[in-house]
Formats: structure tokens, C-alpha cells, sequence
């Protein structure tokens, strides 16, 4: 088993100066040494791949990490897809998430837990 | 310990480095927020309770630390509570769940207290994790000896044939009394056989008295069964059950997730009984993910069928056998070492006594889908 929750915070941008810890996504996914995602190890077990996104005043969002046009994304149930800037993750990267409309949101990579 | 500052006025000149000290000695999570929840300080325990450092909350909304649905809703809390001073949890505290860092969420008792400084009106909420506490017990006496009560109502069908065998004792005995004291009269009747058929009618009449008492028992056991319907909250019910499940559970790392459809909010439930069966699922579904990989609980409703809301407890944990399935909604069915097996017929016997139904799907991938009706409130209520 190399499946990690990786925890994902808003990082600085101009309304956040200094990021935000209550906005951000909890992505479980299986993770090669290389802190990249493993694909293969997402299509055997496709469902085991989830995303919940929180947002301080919002309500969750909850869906699937998938391939979406070739590339990773986050597919939240009753929204538009949005897609992930990377495929790896290493404890202290900033990664965007671009959202439907194309405007990527910078993250940082807060937390990375295995699940054994 | 009085965990409630309640209506404090403070002339501001405590000043902060009191403030601070309370803080850094405070037991329990002590988070202060303005009256629009933007958190204004955070102790130490808190710290340690929700895994963020002060400085990083600061200036954020309270919401953060709770999961669905509170955190969207708090909002509306805090403007209903400046608009109607209504008070729903100021001074009277309640059990209910937070939010870590990592996305678990655990059971907690919150306290409010309201204070105004320099005309700052904030307020100071007191938070004690209650994952591992036993005196909670105490708090939630109240509740469990209702559903006792409930407990109760489910064991009716078992109590139903052993009233069947009780009264048909006495039925069987007067009907032999009764055809006895008819042969008697249609002999010779002397002073013997007269006295013999007033014996047996008195007899008859004594077991007809029995039966009563049967009757009279059987219907005191079932008064206290009796249940209380009103409009209740569905997001209010959820979380408390949700905590109340979540109390004195040795496993940790379980993601609840609660997605309920706002067009069905409020409910026709006798609340307690409601409360029994979402903590019966809850807990079913935590033992069921004690050896799983993945551990998501996910509690969702959504509107229908016409005039009910259907709630559903999603787990990913080991499944239901088909050996059990046919039978398990039936009393001291189990697949638990240590369990009565009473659990999800006391849920059937509510939900039917509700209205509506309960039954079970298998997961998306692994696990159940426990999916139950109740009544929406409607006009006529």
C-alpha cells in the first residue's frame, strides 16, 4: 500500500496574503517515491481515490481524483472539473488547482499522511 | 467546573495580557470570536485540539472548525442569534462535533458564553473533547433511559407470543369452566352440583381477571414505548447523533462526511427514537471500517419519496455477508462477537413506526449503504 493523504492549503495569494488553513483539499491518492501519483495503482482501484474539498463557510465538496484530458483532476460531485497543475507531491510544494474557468489557485502541500 | 461565562459585562480593562493568561492555562479549547465569528484569540489546548497554531486562525471564521453542516450554517446562526436573541446554545452548551486539520472530525461539549468589551460584543467558546470521556455518560443518561424505552418497543414482537401463550391459559381454563357448569346443568341439579357449578363460574370469572391483568401489563409496558412527534431539525439531529456515536469510539482516523439536501430540513420524528437508530448505523458502520484501508463514513438525505426524506449511511467497510443478509433487520441476528444482534431491529421497529422504511445496499466499491425514510414536516404539523 501507497496511499498517502495529502493535505492541501490555500497559499498566499492576493486576497490571502498569508494563505488561508481553513481552505483546501484533502486528496487520497497512491504516491510513487517520487511523490509522484500512480496511475497504475489509481486504475485498480479507481474509487479509493478521492478528493473532499473544505472551504471555511462553504459546504463540502466530495468526489474523485481522476485523468481528465490526460491530465490529473478533481472531479467534485455537482461541479465542474479542476484540474492539478502537477502530478507530484512533496511536503512544502506549492501546486495550482485551476478551476473551471481556467484561474489557477496556488496551494500549498501542508501535510502528507500515509495509510497503512 | 461552570464552563459558562453568561452575559458578562467586562469594563475592558482586564486587558489582554489577562486575557492571555486565562488562555494559557484554560484546560479545555477556549476560542474567542467577534459577533460575525471572525476568531479573535485561540489557546493553547485548542492548539493542540485542532492541530493550528494561533497566528494561522486568527482573523479566520469559526467555521473552520466544525464540519458540514454547522460550518455553512454558522453564519446564519450568529445573524439569527444578533437579529432575534433568540438563544440556542448561549448558557446551555450542547454535544455536538468538530473539525481537525486533518479532516477528522471527533465529539465534543461546547460551551458559549457572550461578553461585551469596550461595546465589542465576543464570544468565548469553551470546547472539551468528549472522544474518551466516560462521565459523558452522565450528560446522556437522560437520553438513554428514553431509549430504553425504545429498546423496548422492538422487543413487542417477541412479547407479542409470549402474551399469545399467556392468555391463552386463562382463555383455554374458562372455556373448560364454561363447558363443565353447562354438562353440570343439564343433569339433576342438588345442592352439590349447583355449589360445583358456582365454583366453576367463580373460577372462570377469576381467570377472566387474569387475562385482564395480562392485558393491563401488556398495555403499562407499551405507554412507555409511546412516542413524542414533532418538527425537528434534520442538520440538528445528524450532528448530535453524530457525536453521540462518535463517544467512547477506540477508532480514530475516520472521515464524516454529512451532505444533507436543504430542501428537506425539517422532519416529523419523535427525535430520540431518530437519534437511536442514526447512532445504531453510525456505530455499525465504524466497527464495520475497523480493518479497512479506507475508513469514509458519508451521511447524506435527499427529498423523496412524496412526503418523505431519505437518509443515507455510507461506509467503506467490510460489506454484509449473504448469509446474513436476508435476516438482518431480524432481533438476535449478529455477526458481532459480543453483540445482542437487537440493534438494527430496534432501528426497523422505529422507522415503521415512523411511516417509513429501512433497508441496505451494497457500497459503490466495498462496503453498505444503510438507507432509511422518515416523514418531511408538512403544512398540517
Amino acid at each position: 500500500m501507497n496511499w498517502n493523504t495529502i493535505r492541501l492549503e490555500l497559499a498566499r495569494t492576493e486576497n490571502f496574503p498569508t494563505g488561508s488553513v481553513s481552505r483546501g483539499y484533502l486528496i487520497r491518492v497512491p504516491l510513487n517515491a517520487d511523490g509522484s501519483i500512480d496511475e497504475d495503482a489509481v486504475e485498480r482501484s479507481p474509487r479509493q481515490a478521492t478528493v473532499r474539498r473544505f472551504w471555511s463557510t462553504e459546504p463540502d465538496e466530495s468526489g474523485r481524483v481522476a485523468r481528465i484530458d490526460g491530465r490529473w483532476g478533481l472531479r467534485c460531485n455537482g461541479n465542474r472539473d479542476r484540474l492539478l497543475s502537477t502530478d507530484c507531491f512533496n511536503i512544502g510544494d506549492e501546486v495550482n488547482i485551476v478551476e473551471p474557468g481556467g484561474v489557477p489557485v496556488p496551494f500549498r502541500v501542508a501535510n502528507i499522511r500515509r495509510l497503512d | 467546573m461552570d464552563k459558562r461565562v453568561d452575559g458578562t459585562r467586562s469594563t475592558g480593562s482586564a486587558g489582554e495580557s489577562h486575557l492571555r493568561s486565562i488562555l494559557a492555562t484554560v484546560p479545555d479549547a477556549m476560542v474567542v470570536i467577534d459577533e460575525s465569528g471572525i476568531i479573535l484569540s485561540f489557546s493553547a489546548a485548542a492548539e493542540k485540539m485542532f492541530g493550528y497554531a494561533e497566528p494561522e486562525v486568527i482573523g479566520e471564521n469559526v467555521s473552520m472548525l466544525m464540519p458540514s453542516p454547522d460550518r455553512e450554517r454558522h453564519d446564519g446562526y450568529l445573524k439569527a442569534y444578533r437579529e432575534t436573541g433568540v438563544r440556542k446554545i448561549i448558557g446551555i452548551g450542547r454535544v455536538t462535533t468538530g473539525r481537525r486539520r486533518d479532516g477528522n472530525t471527533f465529539p465534543i461539549e461546547l460551551s458559549i458564553g457572550e461578553a461585551w468589551i469596550d461595546d465589542q460584543r465576543i464570544f468565548t467558546g469553551f470546547v472539551h473533547d468528549i472522544t474518551q470521556r466516560q462521565e459523558v455518560e452522565g450528560r446522556l443518561q437522560d437520553l438513554q433511559s428514553e431509549l430504553a424505552h425504545v429498546g423496548r418497543v422492538s422487543e413487542m414482537g417477541t412479547l407479542a407470543s409470549s402474551l399469545a401463550h399467556e392468555l391463552n391459559q386463562p382463555l383455554t381454563a374458562v372455556a373448560t369452566y364454561c363447558e363443565g357448569a353447562r354438562e353440570l346443568l343439564a343433569g339433576e341439579l342438588d345442592d352439590d352440583t349447583v355449589s360445583t357449578i358456582r365454583e366453576a363460574l367463580a373460577d372462570a370469572a377469576a381467570e377472566c381477571i387474569r387475562a385482564g391483568e395480562i392485558v393491563r401489563r401488556m398495555r403499562d409496558f407499551m405507554s412507555h414505548g409511546e412516542t413524542e412527534h414533532k418538527i425537528e431539525s434534520l442538520p440538528k439531529l445528524v450532528t448530535e447523533a453524530n457525536a453521540l456515536a462518535l463517544v467512547g469510539s477506540r477508532e480514530h482516523g475516520i472521515e464524516v462526511q454529512v451532505s444533507l439536501d436543504r430542501t428537506a430540513e425539517a422532519v416529523f420524528v419523535d427525535r430520540v427514537q431518530i437519534q437511536q437508530v442514526f447512532v445504531n448505523l453510525i456505530r455499525n458502520a465504524i466497527e464495520a471500517m475497523a480493518e479497512s484501508p479506507v475508513r469514509s463514513l458519508t451521511i447524506s438525505s435527499a427529498l423523496g419519496p412524496e412526503g418523505f426524506v431519505t437518509i443515507c449511511i455510507e461506509d467503506t467497510g467490510s460489506g454484509i455477508s449473504d448469509s446474513l443478509a436476508p435476516q438482518l433487520f431480524q432481533p438476535f441476528i449478529t455477526s458481532k462477537e459480543a453483540g445482542m444482534g437487537i440493534g438494527l431491529s430496534i432501528c426497523r421497529t422505529i422507522i415503521e413506526a415512523h411511516g417509513g422504511r429501512i433497508w441496505f445496499e451494497p457500497g459503490a466499491d466495498r462496503g453498505t449503504i444503510f438507507k432509511f425514510t422518515v416523514p418531511i414536516a408538512g403544512d398540517d404539523q
